[in-house]
């Protein structure tokens, strides 16, 4: 379940973060290191919304609550 | 509160010159006031008076209207045009009102009176960088590589050059990154001239930004003078943001007095201008949700410095409840960009909602402030300290010495 919701949130980063070099990204990649700023989390956020079917609240919609992939996968994974 | 280590150093060798700057700007909403506000706050000195300022927020209601009639289709193509939002006085930024010049020295050169010769212009610039100038000009950012308008549609565009470097054939300035960051771009010296003399830009453009054909202008920080730091003006200021009073009257020697809708009752105007762009299905000006943002952020800020220098008892934790407003600042523009992205109708519902927790949340914290502010207590190893206070503190001040 969780390596699918990995697979899952792997395919959004390649489609929303220009210029990702997936071969280097892992669940501890800080999101600053892949290049996400807090333009593209919210399309990230977005994105996971609608791929996993469930709300950030507008509290968790800032880049600076999640400072690892892994941090995402575990927010994805309580909803 | 302004960090000294933001300001970067100086550079000075055979080839290259490096002016200081404070980056990025603590307030950037505005490239012309981030520019001046890039210089000024190298120096400490100013710090009081940027704390003193910039207090208010004023929404432009005229140019709302006028911008309802303004074309969807430019929107996307040109971004959208005058801000409606500001943090007020920023206009004082402004090369023309000349508002920063107790601490600017500020030179205009501009084609009405002076020659511009393609030949000359570069070691021209290069003299003034050496004589600790900063030069601020307009080019046509569509003819600068490495920047979001290149190859775009020809426009005029503030820029601070601030460091050359010989050997590369450059210059350093400064402009916003796509993701609306400012960010530090090298400007080879014939990128430099073909975006100076461009005739891409209508000359009408270039005249009504810049008064004239072109310009440079030369600015050099002066702190030999002093600002009258004056906690009763500062109380007043906060006041006029509390009573959404019309501070423009305050500021008429230096500015025109401006109508709009000022203070707190700008979230009102705000919720007023998402319902009808929404019933227009116009789109929503993202800048709107970042000025607030900048007017938090500052705003924590200034109570951080308040209480530094003693001005604010800190054990009432003002600056800490203040930055709970700022995080909220923050989740609505983040909230505003989910908006723009999805177009789903109910976060608008929450747009409005959090627009209004947020005025009642800063409300008790600023009448708080404005409360217990005192220059009683003025810290004696302060920068205020070493300033001139204004007459009726003096004497205060001058007591507990």
């Amino acid at each position: 379940m969780l390596f699918d919701t990995e697979k899952r949130l792997m395919e959004i980063l390649k489609e929303q973060v220009e210029d990702i070099d997936e071969s280097e990204v892992t669940m501890d990649s800080k999101l600053t290191d892949i290049g996400i700023n807090s333009l593209s989390f919210i399309k990230i956020a977005v994105a996971i919304e609608k791929e996993f079917n469930m709300q950030f609240e507008v509290e968790n919609l800032s880049v600076e609550n999640f400072e690892t992939l892994k941090n995402i996968l575990e927010y994805i994974e309580k909803k | 509160m302004l960090d000294i280590k933001n300001i970067t150093q100086e550079v000075t060798n055979e080839n290259y010159k490096e002016l200081p700057l404070y980056f990025p700007s603590p307030i950037y909403y505005s490239l012309y006031a981030a520019i001046r506000f890039s210089i000024l706050l190298t120096s400490e000195k100013t710090y009081p008076w940027f704390y003193s300022n910039f207090i208010q927020l004023r929404f432009d209601n005229e140019i709302f209207e006028n911008q309802l009639q303004y074309d969807n289709e430019k929107k996307r193509k040109l971004g959208f045009p005058d801000h409606i939002l500001h943090i007020y006085p920023i206009e004082v930024m402004k090369k023309d009102y000349k508002g920063a010049s107790l601490f600017f020295d500020e030179i205009n050169l501009n084609s009405n009176i002076f020659q511009f010769k393609k030949e000359t212009l570069i070691s021209e610039m290069v003299d003034y960088l050496n004589n600790g100038y900063y030069i601020t000009t307009h080019l046509d950012v569509s003819k600068l590589p490495g920047t979001r308008y290149y190859n775009g549609i020809p426009t005029v565009h503030s820029v601070l050059i601030y460091a050359y470097d010989l050997e590369e054939k450059c210059f350093k300035h400064t402009d916003f990154q796509n993701n609306g960051s400012m960010t530090i771009i090298k400007i080879d010296f014939e990128d430099f001239i073909n975006a100076f003399f461009s005739d891409s830009v209508p000359e009408s453009q270039r005249i009504e930004k810049m008064r004239s054909k072109y310009y440079l202008g030369l600015c050099k920080i002066n702190d030999e003078n002093t600002f009258s730091f004056d906690v009763e003006s500062i109380k007043l200021l906060l006041s006029d943001y509390l009573n959404a009073s019309n501070t423009s009257k305050r500021y008429n020697l230096l500015l025109p007095e401006k109508r709009g809708i000022y203070g707190v009752e700008v979230y009102n105007a705000i919720i007023k201008y998402i319902k009808t762009t929404s019933s227009l299905n116009d789109m929503i000006d993202y800048r709107v949700f970042h000025v607030i943002y900048e007017h938090k952020k500052m705003m924590t800020c200034r109570f951080e410095y308040f209480e530094s220098i003693g001005i604010l008892d800190s054990d009432l934790n003002i600056s800490k409840k203040f930055s709970a407003v700022e995080k909220k600042a923050n989740d609505l523009r983040n909230l505003v960009l989910k908006y723009t992205y999805t177009k789903e109708k109910n976060i608008l519902n929450l747009i409005i909602s959090e627009l209004n927790e947020i005025c009642s949340q800063e409300r008790p914290i600023i009448a708080e402030c404005i409360n217990r502010l005192s220059s009683d207590k003025i810290h004696k190893s302060s920068i205020v300290d070493q300033m001139y206070l204004n007459s009726s503190m003096e004497k205060q001040y001058l007591n507990i010495l």
